[in-house]
């Protein structure tokens, strides 16, 4: 594989956060994390119960806007394409910029909103919280940016990734409940669990809420095989962000290298 | 310095391009391909930038596999697009700096270039706010930043006013005279005329043998 020219990658990453800030997406983001963080501090009353507050707007706030910001990162800069894309970079370069420097900056805004909250409720699990943040952000962004590469318009690729979200916060655990009434369901917890468990908000959720709590996590009658999986989701959430990921960044670097310039 | 044979490209079920090809040497200065809309002549040219891959056929650019190595055979061109747009966040003096650094340019002079093409009071506006014929000069401000052996022209000067292609046509003169090539789609033949010193034919998805026309010379610029 070619390496990635560092010139180039610094000269998009540079870009890249210029561009950012002036992105609706972005501003909106910030506003509303670091708002919304706040106010959870200052009114939820009891100090324990703040990082649970937090982990839980995060899981709504986080995965939306990183879809966004990926759609709307790619359609932005489409007029350019015939000018940009004749530039002499490998064009997974444009990827991995776009990548890093969105995370970095969405990372930034979740450090920045961690602050007051921290302030607020000290020795709250934080780093665990910026940490599942950080992992709902890079599979965020980097979903968000393959399906503004295949989205046709900014329009149909904005609804996509509501659509995607409202998939994973919601669809997704209703058609795992449905799951269960499935007889051979019942005698493996393990993989019901398992398959709940490849959505990277229920992973981020129930790592989130086993980690504040400080209580292993357990599934009555799992077999022996699952208990690794069980008892360290925080490893779990890691390999699954890797994994989505990688898998994400990869479609979109076929998708681009194959893309006519029309 | 370019070199494609048997080109055949697809966008669904229209075909563009049906076997086309042709062979522009380094000395041959300025080709102008000729034709109707939609014979194919941007889709040739954007396949020659790398940005549009060919069903089949070969692409080469002074001697480099467009389809094997595109980056190094792209190192070999600057594309002028019919369009030129930009990123609406992004100002003239910021997309300069930015292909000067992806281009790993050295001390490109960015001032020189902004007043060369009088864009100098526009230099921090949004590229939104830019008319065609800003967009284009900023275009040429960044084609000769680039400085690469090979330039392709989609419809140059459709947004320019007659001193504006008057300055075109300079620049293209001394790209030339420096020993560059020039390929360059256009209707604008009494425009370029003086200038052109081969054409090619595009023709339903076909390029013809190019044909001598009076050469250009460097005291005619």
């Amino acid at each position: 594989m070619t390496p990635l020219p560092l010139s180039a990658f610094r000269a998009l990453a540079i870009r890249e956060g210029y561009t950012a800030l002036h992105n609706r997406f972005v501003q909106a983001f910030a506003l509303v994390v670091w708002a919304s963080s706040t106010a959870v501090a200052v009114f939820t009353g009891n100090d324990a119960s703040v990082p649970f507050a937090v982990l839980l707007l995060w899981l709504y706030v986080v995965p939306l806007f990183a879809l966004l910001i990926g759609v709307r990162t790619i359609h932005e800069e489409r007029d350019e394409h015939p000018f940009l894309l004749s530039q002499p970079v490998p064009r997974v370069t444009f990827i991995i910029a776009k990548l890093t420097t969105l995370v970095g900056l969405i990372a930034a805004v979740l450090a920045a909103a961690l602050v007051p909250v921290a302030l607020a409720a000290p020795g709250g699990g934080w780093m665990l919280i910026f940490g599942l943040g950080l992992a709902l952000a890079l599979i965020g962004v980097s979903v968000g940016l393959a399906l503004g590469q295949y989205a046709q318009s900014a329009v149909r690729g904005l609804m996509g990734a509501l659509l995607l979200w409202f998939v994973g916060l919601v669809l997704y655990d209703f058609a795992t409940l449905a799951l269960v009434q499935v007889p051979f369901m019942h005698d493996q917890p393990a993989l019901w669990m398992g398959i709940l468990l490849l959505n990277p908000l229920d992973a981020v959720r129930l790592a989130g809420l086993m980690g504040l709590e400080a209580v292993p996590f357990t599934v009555p009658g799992a077999q022996q095989w699952a208990e690794p999986l069980l008892n360290r989701l925080d490893i779990w959430v890691a390999a699954l962000t890797l994994v989505w990921t990688t898998v994400a960044v990869e479609w979109t670097r076929r998708h681009l290298n194959r893309y006519d310039v029309q | 310095m370019i070199h494609c044979t048997n080109l055949h490209k697809s966008f669904g079920s229209k075909t563009v391009l049906r076997g086309a090809s042709m062979d522009v040497p380094p000395e041959q200065g300025v080709t102008a391909l000729l034709g109707p809309n939609g014979a194919g002549k941007t889709t040739t040219l954007r396949i020659l930038a790398g940005l549009v891959t060919p069903d089949s056929g070969t692409v080469r650019i002074n001697s480099i596999d467009l389809q094997t190595d595109r980056a190094a055979a792209q190192r070999q061109l600057a594309f002028l697009p019919q369009d030129v747009r930009f990123h609406p966040a992004m100002t003239p003096r910021r997309v300069l700096r930015f292909y000067a650094q992806l281009r790993e340019i050295a001390d490109p002079d960015i001032e020189t270039a902004l007043e060369t093409v009088r864009l100098t009071d526009a230099a921090d506006r949004s590229c939104e706010a830019l008319s065609g014929g800003m967009r284009q000069r900023l275009g040429l401000a960044l084609a000769d930043l680039m400085d690469a052996p090979l330039l392709l022209l989609d419809e140059p000067g459709l947004s320019l006013d007659a001193e504006w292609r008057a300055y075109l046509n300079k620049y293209l003169c001394r790209h030339v005279d420096r020993g560059g090539t020039v390929l360059m789609a256009t209707h604008l033949l009494d425009v370029w005329g003086d200038l052109i010193d081969a054409t090619l034919h595009c023709t339903n998805g076909t390029i013809s043998a190019p044909s001598e026309s009076p050469a250009h010379t460097p005291a005619a610029s």
